[in-house]
C-alpha cells in the first residue's frame, strides 16, 4: 500500500493508515494516543478512511464509503461533542457456481467517532454523499475579536 | 481451452497484490518466476499509483469486475481493452485544494493515480464490454462466449442377440 504524500510538511501530517482506536481524540497530546475502551470492538469494525481538515470558518470530514448510499450512513452527535459516522456495507450474494479471482475490497460494518473542540456549533452540522464520498462540515463559532487595547505611553525625557 | 473448475470454498484474499497485472492461467494460484519477470517492469509502476480495491468474480455468464474509486466520476475513470485480452481499469483522483491557513487533523484517504491490468482467458467477449459507475462503484461486466458442447452419437452396440 502507498503512502500519502506529503507536499506540504507542516500543514498536512501523513497519518497511520491503520488507526487501532475508533476514537479520535483533540487535545494538545494529539500525537500520543492511548487506547480507550472502545479498542475492543475496534477490531470487528472495517476502517472507514477519513480525512478531517479545519478551516477557518469550519471542521470538514470527508470519508470514503464507496458503494454505499446516503440511507446506508448514520452521522450523530453523542454528549453534544463527539461526531460519530457509522454504517455497513452489506456484502455481495455469492452464488455457488460464481469463481472468484480477487477479492479486495472489504465490506461490514464501520464506526468512528472524533471528539471536537468547543468552539464548534454542533446544531448546524451538515453533511452530504456524493460518488461514494461523505462530507459533514461542522462550522465553528466566530471567535469574538478582542484587540489588545494599546495605550501608547509618552516617553519623557 | 477449458476452464478452471469452480472449487468449493474457492475465495482468495490477497490484498497485498504486488503485480498490477493478474494473468489468468490454470497456475493462478503459483507465484512462477517467469511470471514475476514478465510483471517486472510494471511492478516498478505500480509504486507510483494509487492502487485501486477490484473484485474479480466469474459466473456461467460473464466476468464481473468491481473496483472501489470512492470520489470518481465515470469521466476521470478510463476502461480500456488491449491486445484482445488484457483489460484494464486506470485513472487519476484529484487533489483536495489546500488552503494556506487550513489544518489537517486527519489524512487517510489515498489520491493520485491508479491503474489495473487484468489478463482474461481467450472466451471472454472483448468487444462486448460494459462498464457502469455508481456510488464511487466502477462494475466492469465482460460476457462469456457459450462453451461449445463437444457432439455426442450414440453408437449402437451389436451383439448376437
Amino acid at each position: 500500500m502507498s503512502l500519502i504524500p506529503s507536499f506540504f510538511g507542516n500543514n498536512r501530517r501523513s497519518n497511520s493508515i491503520f488507526d487501532p482506536f475508533s476514537l479520535d481524540v483533540w487535545d494538545p497530546f494529539k500525537e500520543l494516543q492511548f487506547p480507550s475502551s472502545l479498542s475492543g470492538e475496534t477490531s470487528a469494525i472495517t476502517n472507514a478512511r477519513v480525512d478531517w481538515k479545519e478551516t477557518a470558518e469550519a471542521h470538514v470530514f470527508k470519508a470514503d464509503l464507496p458503494g454505499m448510499k446516503k440511507e446506508e450512513v448514520k452521522v450523530e452527535i453523542e454528549d453534544d461533542s463527539v461526531l460519530k459516522i457509522s454504517g455497513e456495507r452489506h456484502v455481495e450474494k455469492e452464488e455457488k457456481q460464481d469463481t472468484w479471482h480477487r477479492v479486495e475490497r472489504s465490506s461490514g460494518q464501520f464506526s468512528r467517532k472524533f471528539k471536537l473542540p468547543e468552539n464548534v456549533k454542533m446544531d448546524q452540522v451538515k453533511a452530504s454523499m456524493e460518488n461514494g464520498v461523505l462530507t459533514v462540515t461542522v462550522p465553528k463559532v466566530e471567535e469574538a475579536k478582542k484587540k489588545a487595547q494599546v495605550k501608547s505611553i509618552d516617553i519623557s525625557g | 481451452m477449458s476452464l478452471i473448475p469452480s472449487i468449493f470454498g474457492g475465495r482468495r484474499s490477497n490484498v497485498f497484490d504486488p503485480f498490477s497485472q493478474d494473468l489468468w492461467d490454470p497456475f493462478e494460484g503459483f507465484f512462477t518466476p517467469s511470471s514475476a519477470l514478465a510483471n517486472a517492469s510494471t511492478a516498478r509502476d505500480v509504486a507510483a499509483f494509487t492502487n485501486a480495491r477490484v473484485d474479480w468474480k466469474e459466473t456461467p455468464e460473464a466476468h464481473v469486475f468491481k473496483a472501489d474509486l470512492p470520489g470518481l466520476k465515470k469521466e476521470e475513470v478510463k476502461v480500456e481493452v488491449e491486445d484482445k485480452n488484457v483489460l484494464q481499469i486506470s485513472g487519476e483522483r484529484s487533489k483536495e485544494n489546500e488552503e494556506k491557513n487550513d489544518k489537517w487533523h486527519r489524512v487517510e484517504r489515498a489520491s493520485g493515480k491508479f491503474m489495473r491490468r487484468f489478463r482474461l482467458p481467450e472466451n471472454a467477449k472483448m468487444e462486448e464490454v460494459k462498464a457502469t459507475m455508481e456510488n464511487g462503484v466502477l462494475t466492469v461486466v465482460v460476457p462469456k462466449a457459450p462453451e461449445k458442447k463437444p457432439q455426442v452419437k450414440s453408437i449402437d452396440i451389436s451383439g448376437a442377440n
